[in-house]
């Protein structure tokens, strides 16, 4: 039975009254901040509602340690009042059921603002 | 303040005891004894031990006051707090006696008092003792410690996994003569609506007594000039952002409640923070007309009460879905994310709370970002201070009643105080708009489901079987799932209740389930570690968290300890949690420490084998050299936990609508902030 492999989602959580639009800019880069692969996502998140994007392979691959991976930089229009706009980054592992399971691998510190 | 039993204190306190302390009021005896220096700090090195006794004492507080007959038709004794289980007299003659730390108690005390100086005396019976003679009488119910669930007194006043064991006596509230005329207020309800066109709605309940009795005008027993003989004229004014309202009524005879209404065209709603603005509107209640121009426009009312509302609509979605069943709170019709923290008491000794301690609280949440509140049940029904500043700020308060982590008896003494106290609390905080839940109990239902010796300690042959065939005495859920539902029913609708949390609300389910309604996650901290939160999938995570030391300061103030050591003699005195130095250790590893949550060593060797030595649940790279990167890393290890728990049930919008974590408060008095707070700006934090 086919195994869907473990993914890198960019999770990002509107917790406004109003909709959110704009782009995300992912970056894989070194710790002396060579950028190594990047991906650009235009999200649209209504009023109180999330956002997925699963990221490139180029972008969430791994180098040996130590190692630093993406770092995602809003360059999108915050509409006015969206100002709450929450951004992680988490594993997402293979379906289960109705629905998904997402895991933040912290261990090499991905997550970021 | 004097004990009435000395022999249970330290030989060399006794007589000074039975001569007496001074006491001040509000106060409780602990801090008198403190402030008169015949104990030390209850929090210092291993001081709770060692005063353990105080909980043994009968302590009398006595107090003489001079007092004139002003010529009001009543004069009224009034306790708004006494904590606990007292007996009063004035003058020599019995006034009454009390039995719940949370209830205001009245008495009409017209013939006791006497021209001059008189004589109030309170005794109060040993709480820890009174638990145990009443569980002698009604019975064990399972509970931690002491028998704490025997009485309408604060828990974790007995001991928690959190805090000291100073279970003590004492006037925790303020009490004196009110003398009045004519009618007084005895409870206003001012409960807010809001209609499809933005129109606000106010509806007012004013509970009044008169002073002749029920139904019964003040003139009957005392005639005064230009005070009405019938009805009683109520009138309500609305005001503040540029409302003007009033409705008037009158109370008639026989009655003792009131209800006016009050529409508020364009009202500006009230947001919980991050949602809109927090706009309050002052109530003013006047009832009764005194004086010789009663009944014109110019008379002065016999009673006033002021307080604030907010106009705002709450309502909670469980309706069952794909994931299971939400709990998701809606204002004004929209869902809220609920961010926020448990508030535990914040002082182990209540009565040095005041106005600017709450205020530094509330700070310390409005700079987490935090937009809720959670008041957990084994404390107090907290200061109007602290509603007040989570109405002005925009934080939505989550109340438990105060009943937490045990089983309660529901005999006829149990249940009249319950029930006057929930008709008191409920009245009291009606006019919040920040108060959103009422919750009904911590804990008590997955304790009776899930906890082991809960079921079976309350199995009764002698009463009506049960539909699975056995007698059961009554455990407390008549309050949560009977009594409390019907009282909201009568005195607040507006607000949401849930009996207990954690609850599911599907039947047949194990009530800490994570996807059905609320649910507590401590088998992170106490047996997984912190990368277990993502095994769950919370529709509303109301407790969870992860343990830490206080700040360094506070630490190094109270634990004396030569050398420091993470197993000294006073650290272990304030470590409260069942094995917590073990715990804090295997958290780390693979995070700040090597090895695996799992590992254990024998004599020494990781994972090896019975004949290497003792057992240990501690690996020799757990052992930091320096105390000092120890603290730190205990506080990082929190700081981290409870974000990696936070921001992966963020990740789950939708399915998760919100977080609660505790507020980590150590057995130590302090305000400093820990770095989880800090981590907390980043995790809740706003961008933009």
């Amino acid at each position: 039975m086919p195994v869907t492999p473990d993914q890198l989602v960019l999770v990002m959580v509107n917790d406004t009254r109003q909709a959110w639009e704009g782009q995300w800019r992912v970056e894989r880069h070194r710790l002396d901040g060579t950028v190594l692969a990047d991906q650009i996502a235009q999200v649209s998140i209504p009023a109180g509602r999330q956002a997925q994007v699963v990221l490139e392979a180029s972008v969430a691959a791994f180098g040996a340690p130590p190692r630093r991976s993406s770092w995602p930089v809003p360059t999108g229009r915050v509409l006015p009042g969206s100002s709450t706009i929450r951004l992680r980054l988490w594993t997402k592992l293979s379906d289960r059921g109705a629905g998904c399971e997402y895991r933040r691998d912290d261990q090499y510190g991905l997550a970021s603002q | 303040m004097a004990a009435l039993n000395p022999q249970v204190a330290p030989e060399d306190l006794r007589d000074r005891l039975a001569n007496g302390v001074e006491a001040r009021v509000p106060g409780e005896a602990t801090i008198d004894l403190l402030r008169a220096g015949l104990i030390g700090d209850p929090y210092d090195g291993d001081n709770e031990q060692a005063q353990q006794w105080i909980g043994d004492v009968d302590w009398r507080f006595t107090c003489q006051f001079d007092w004139h007959d002003d010529g009001s038709q009543r004069h009224d004794l009034v306790a708004y707090g006494l904590d606990t289980v007292a007996a009063l007299e004035l003058n020599g003659r019995p006034v009454g006696s009390t039995q719940n730390a949370y209830r205001t108690y009245r008495w009409d005390v017209r013939n006791l008092l006497k021209d001059g100086g008189n004589t109030l005396v309170v005794s109060f019976t040993s709480p820890v003792r009174e638990g145990e003679r009443r569980q002698t009488i009604l019975g064990y119910y399972p509970y931690d410690s002491h028998p704490f669930n025997q009485l309408r007194k604060a828990a974790s006043s007995f001991g928690w996994d959190w805090g000291i064991d100073v279970a003590n006596a004492g006037i925790w509230q303020p009490i004196g003569i009110d003398s009045w005329s004519g009618v007084r207020i005895a409870q206003v309800r001012p409960l807010v609506g809001v209609d499809d066109q933005g129109g606000g709605l106010l509806t007012v309940d004013v509970d009044l007594e008169r002073a002749g009795g029920r139904g019964r005008s003040g003139t009957d027993e005392k005639a005064r000039p230009g005070t009405q003989s019938g009805g009683i004229p109520v009138r309500v004014h609305l005001g503040g952002n540029s409302a003007d309202a009033q409705a008037c009524s009158c109370l008639n005879a026989g009655a003792d409640t009131v209800r006016l209404v009050l529409r508020v065209p364009d009202v500006q709603l009230w947001w919980p923070r991050g949602y809109g603005d927090h706009p309050l509107y002052t109530v003013d209640v006047m009832a009764g007309q005194e004086g010789a121009n009663a009944g014109s426009d110019e008379s002065r009312p016999q009673a006033v009460w002021t307080g604030r509302v907010g106009f705002r609509t709450v309502s909670v979605d469980t309706a069952a879905d794909e994931d299971g069943r939400p709990f998701r709170i809606s204002v004004n019709g929209v869902p809220v994310h609920a961010h926020g923290y448990n508030w535990i008491p914040d002082d182990a000794f209540i009565t040095r709370m005041n106005k600017d301690r709450y205020q530094r609280r509330m700070e310390d949440l409005v700079e987490s970002n935090s937009n809720m509140v959670r008041i957990w049940g084994g404390g107090y029904y907290e200061s109007d201070d602290l509603y007040d500043l989570a109405d002005e700020e925009g934080v939505m308060v989550w109340q438990d009643f105060m009943f937490a982590c045990a089983a309660y008896p529901e005999d006829p003494g149990n249940w009249s105080e319950v029930e006057a106290e929930a008709r008191e609390q409920i009245g009291r905080l009606s006019p919040h708009p920040s108060l959103v839940v009422w919750n009904g109990s911590n804990e008590n239902y997955t304790a009776y489901a899930d906890w082991g010796g809960f079921k079976n300690a309350l199995v009764d042959p002698a009463a009506v079987p049960n539909m699975y065939g056995y007698g059961e005495r009554p455990w407390g859920d008549g309050y949560y799932s009977d009594l409390f539902p019907r009282l909201f029913a009568q005195l607040d609708p507006t607000r949401i209740y849930l009996p207990s949390s954690p609850m599911s609300f599907t039947k047949y389910t194990s009530p800490n389930k994570d996807n059905d309604g609320t649910v507590h996650i401590w088998d992170v901290w106490n047996s997984k570690g912190y990368k277990a939160y993502r095994d769950y999938r919370p529709r509303f995570a109301d407790e969870f968290g992860y343990q830490a030391p206080p700040a360094w300061s506070t630490l190094t103030r109270v634990v004396h300890d030569s050398p420091l050591d993470p197993f000294g003699t006073q650290m272990l005195v304030h470590q409260k949690a069942i094995d917590g130095n073990i715990k804090l250790s295997r958290g780390m590893r693979s995070h700040l420490t090597p090895g695996d949550f799992y590992d254990i060593s024998y004599g020494g060797v990781v994972n090896g084998r019975r004949s290497d030595g003792p057992h240990s649940w501690l690996i020799p790279s757990d052992r930091w050299e320096d105390i000092e990167d120890w603290h730190w890393a205990c506080q990082l290890q929190q700081a981290q936990a409870v974000r990696f728990g936070v921001e992966y049930m963020r990740s789950l919008e939708q399915v998760n609508a919100g977080t609660a974590s505790p507020s980590g408060s150590p057995p130590a008095t302090s305000s400093l902030p820990l770095p989880s707070l800090y981590s907390a700006q980043g995790f809740r934090g706003l961008l933009g």
